[in-house]
């Protein structure tokens, strides 16, 4: 056989069992939000490697731990992290987005609705 | 900006202080962009959504709140503020347990203080306290985690430092001084000899005054024994001399006439009214004559079910249930039936928000704070 047959992903039998209840979204948002933390922390870290790499150091452990950001690096970091919150959490701007524009955008239906009468209708010189 | 440093405050790891500087801007995040987004989607959405169904609009906070959970975002967005307030606390605490047995040696009184600190090991926790973690705060302020302990006191400072995302200052004293401020402008005659702050938790409240009036004797006291050791330690540290005792408002062991001003901030949004009444009663019993009672007045009255509604997240979410008791209470009449003249009562009336906690208390949200209230004994 020449060619690799493509692995199966799904396993027969019976159907995959129902494990969680509603409310319990509310807790895996809890380990979600801990876990964003997790990855900023991680991200501040990198930017400690790179600030000491740039002053010609090695990052070492007792390097990153006595490492003080300045001011500027501070609030580059603060920026970053924001900016990160507002990408993660974007898709929950989108009502918000909706309700800043209610009733000021023009309605899809109503535009195609005019392109087909449009189209349907002969082409005047 | 960050935290002045002083004797007893945790130090942080490189990753520690970056998981707190997260939970700060989680805080930020959800004050300042998803909470009034909130209004938004209300105004241009909900209300409209709930108007169409109903033929008229909401009528009571109970509506309100029903039209507004119709909402995805809505209920996303109220989430992530319960995560951040959960997450800051646990963050701030698990750096503060690996450091605690140096916090407390480092928070022993010594001998050449220059103010006091009083335990009582037999002070009844009232029940109120010891039946809600206030702000979810596991522990609340009077857990004791061992002998000679501080865990709840470093925790309240790490923790409102990032919970105001550092609004508070770097001494997390800015409600404070500007309560001092206020008074002194106010009254620039009144020069009390004997302050009592009542609730002083860490002392954020309570060095303002010695600042403010350095000549007089300040007392600070607050029903937890770990808040009282540490808020000692901390004003050692800043070379603030007070005398610091763990003692309840309701009932306190100073004598009758002892003091020209009995003041609180932050303390009565989380006493239940009857309390409140009796910590009404202890002051006018703890003022000798021309005397002054002095506290922050809450949040101000709510104009309306949507307002009263979009102000009162912390009731909902953060574990404090008394906060709404003291919203509906007349403090004048309160006053009044502790024994304070009815015509004596004053107040700063509504000021901008210190403090970004009452959110409708925020700029952004375009809130006020009630500001303050007070009397005097004849
Ligand atoms: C939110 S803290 C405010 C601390 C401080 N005044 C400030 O402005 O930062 C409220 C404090 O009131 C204390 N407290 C609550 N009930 C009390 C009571 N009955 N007697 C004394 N203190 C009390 C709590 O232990 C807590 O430290």
């Amino acid at each position: 056989m020449s060619e690799n047959v493509a692995r199966p992903r799904v396993a027969k039998g019976p159907k995959r069992p129902r494990y969680l209840r509603d409310a319990e979204l509310d807790r895996f948002m809890m380990m979600f939000t801990a876990l964003i933390g997790e990855v900023s922390a991680l991200r501040d870290r990198l930017a400690t490697h790179e600030a000491l790499a740039a002053q010609g150091q090695i990052a070492t452990a007792e390097a990153i731990e006595s490492y003080r950001p300045s001011p500027d690096d501070e609030s580059a970091r603060g920026i970053a992290r924001e900016a990160m919150l507002h990408r993660v959490f974007r898709v929950l701007m989108e009502e918000l987005e909706q309700a800043r524009t209610a009733g000021n955008d023009a309605d899809l239906d109503a535009v195609l609705a005019e392109d087909d009468a449009r189209s349907a209708s002969p082409v005047t010189a | 900006m960050a935290q002045t440093r002083h004797a007893v405050l945790p130090e942080q790891t490189h990753d520690e202080a970056a998981r707190e500087e997260y939970c700060g801007t989680l805080r930020k995040f959800f004050t300042e962009t998803l909470w009034p987004g909130t209004r938004e989607v209300y105004a241009g959405l909900e209300r409209p959504r709930f108007e169409r169904e109903h033929g008229r609009p909401p009528m009571n906070v109970r509506e309100v709140k029903q039209a507004i959970e119709h909402s995805f975002y809505y209920r996303a967005s109220n989430l992530v503020g319960r995560c951040a307030q959960e997450l800051l606390w646990d963050t701030v605490g698990e750096s503060i347990e690996r450091q605690l047995p140096a916090l407390r040696a480092k928070a022993k009184p010594r001998s050449e203080a220059r103010g006091s600190v009083r335990i009582n090991p037999d002070l009844a926790i009232p029940r109120y306290v010891d039946s809600v973690d206030i702000h979810v705060m596991p522990g609340n302020f009077h857990t004791e985690r061992g002998e000679d302990d501080v865990y709840a006191g470093a925790l309240y400072d790490r923790g409102v430092y990032h919970f105001a995302y550092g609004g508070m200052g770097p001494e997390n004293d800015k409600l404070g001084v500007a309560m001092a401020g206020w008074l002194k402008s106010r009254f620039p005659d009144f020069q009390p000899k004997r302050i009592l702050d009542m609730g002083c938790g860490p002392g954020f409240s309570t060095l303002p005054w010695k600042q403010a009036y350095p000549d007089a004797e300040v007392h600070g006291i607050d029903i937890g024994a770990p808040t009282i050791r540490y808020a000692h330690a901390r004003a050692e540290s800043l070379g603030v001399p007070v005398h610091f005792s763990q003692q309840d408002a309701v009932q306190t062991d100073f004598a009758d006439g002892s003091f020209d001003l009995v003041t609180s901030c932050l303390l009565t949004h989380e006493m239940p009214v009857h309390l409140i009444r009796r910590m009404f009663a202890e002051t006018y019993r703890l003022l000798g004559a021309g005397g002054m009672s002095l506290i922050d007045g809450g949040a101000p009255p709510a104009d309306g079910p949507e307002e009263e509604f979009f102000t009162t997240w912390f009731n909902r979410n953060a574990n404090e249930p008394f906060s709404a008791g003291l919203r509906n209470l007349d403090l004048a009449e309160a006053f009044a039936t502790a024994g304070f003249p009815a015509d004596a009562f004053f107040t700063s009336g509504a000021r901008d928000a210190v403090y970004l906690k009452g959110m409708g208390g925020t700029k952004q949200a375009g809130g006020k704070s009630a500001g303050y209230v007070g009397t005097v004994k004849r």
